[in-house]
């Protein structure tokens, strides 16, 4: 990816769009700060209905970000998730990339950010 | 855009979201609720030491309304090594606090020493370290019943010499214990309701 990106005249960093959107951003910003949770603890933390949050789920699992383990406690099956390390970098990267961005004052645009 | 403020924000909810079952509010009632009822039992004429064992029931209530309740509604979860590391102290004080209480009880108890006084030495010995435990938990209410509790034991010994017992346990701990059991039912309803059993098995992902 290049390291800007041009979205209505103006350059932004170029942020991981899987992390970008609002609900796959709450998934891993939940995940990033517990070490593992089940599926409904996500549901309902987020608030996402089942069918969404499988959705995004299967997105940020083929992307790498998710471990997803089914395990059966008692007889009861049980969807573990929980952040991979490449996940955790990226909601990391992400993070730093928002946080720059709005660390920057207002009046500092540049001729080579606006456009 | 959420920060790191936040992040700890969103991590101290969803920590706090299990606590929102209201199981450690009646796990502290039926605490304060033994607390009146084991004078009665000296009054009986039967000995308060059996009585101890009545404290195994709120155990028994917090892990079956964990178990059963909480964690079918609201989900599993594993808080970071922060948390795991301030659980292993509570489980540590627990352990320390039964393993070196009830010896410490029995030998009191048979050297003769009067049940209150037997009471007291065991309290100043376990308040520090159930105090310890409280911070592990780390749920603000818990600290309110535990400062609750020390004046209670307090307000105990300055009744008895009004109301005598066992009225003055039953005052003392049975009014601060039966409110918080309706308080505790109260969040256990609102939980309820707010986490309904899922209707059908929870989607398999992938």
């Amino acid at each position: 990816m290049s390291a800007e990106t041009s979205t209505g005249g103006h350059h932004l960093p170029d942020v991981d769009r899987l992390v970008h959107e609002p609900a796959r951003y709450n998934i891993m910003a939940l995940l990033y700060v517990v070490e593992r949770a089940d599926f409904l603890f996500v549901q309902n933390q987020t608030r996402l209905t089942p069918g969404n949050l499988s959705a995004h789920l299967t997105k940020l699992e083929t992307a790498g970000y998710v471990a997803i383990q089914k395990e059966f406690v008692g007889k009861r099956p049980r969807t573990s998730l929980s952040l991979t390390v490449q996940g955790r970098e990226a909601f990391g990267n992400y993070h730093e990339q928002m946080r720059e961005l709005f660390a920057r004052p207002p009046g500092n645009a540049t001729a080579t950010d606006v456009q | 855009m959420t920060t790191t403020e936040s992040l700890k924000e969103l991590e101290r909810r969803a920590y706090r979201a299990t606590f929102e079952d209201g199981v450690y509010d009646i796990l502290f009632g039926l605490v304060f609720l033994i607390l009146a009822g084991i004078p009665i039992l000296e009054t009986m004429g039967i000995s308060r030491f059996p009585g101890y064992f009545l404290f195994l029931i709120p155990i028994l209530v917090l892990w079956l309304g964990k178990r059963h309740i909480t964690i079918p509604r609201l989900g599993f979860v594993e808080f970071g090594p922060k948390r795991k590391s301030k659980r292993r102290v509570l489980a540590w004080v627990f352990g320390v606090v039964l393993v070196l209480t009830l010896p410490l009880m029995i030998i009191m108890l048979r050297q003769g020493l009067p049940g209150n006084q037997v009471w007291f030495i065991v309290a100043l010995f376990a308040a520090p370290l159930l105090a310890v435990a409280i911070f592990a938990v780390d749920c603000p209410r818990l600290y309110i019943y535990a400062a609750l509790l020390a004046a209670t034991v307090a307000e105990s010994e300055f009744l008895t010499s009004y109301v005598g017992t066992p009225f003055n346990a039953l005052i003392s701990f049975g009014i601060p214990g039966t409110a918080i059991i309706i308080y505790g039912i109260s969040l256990l309803i609102t939980f309820i309701k707010k986490y309904p059993l899922p209707a059908q098995e929870v989607p398999h992902v992938s």
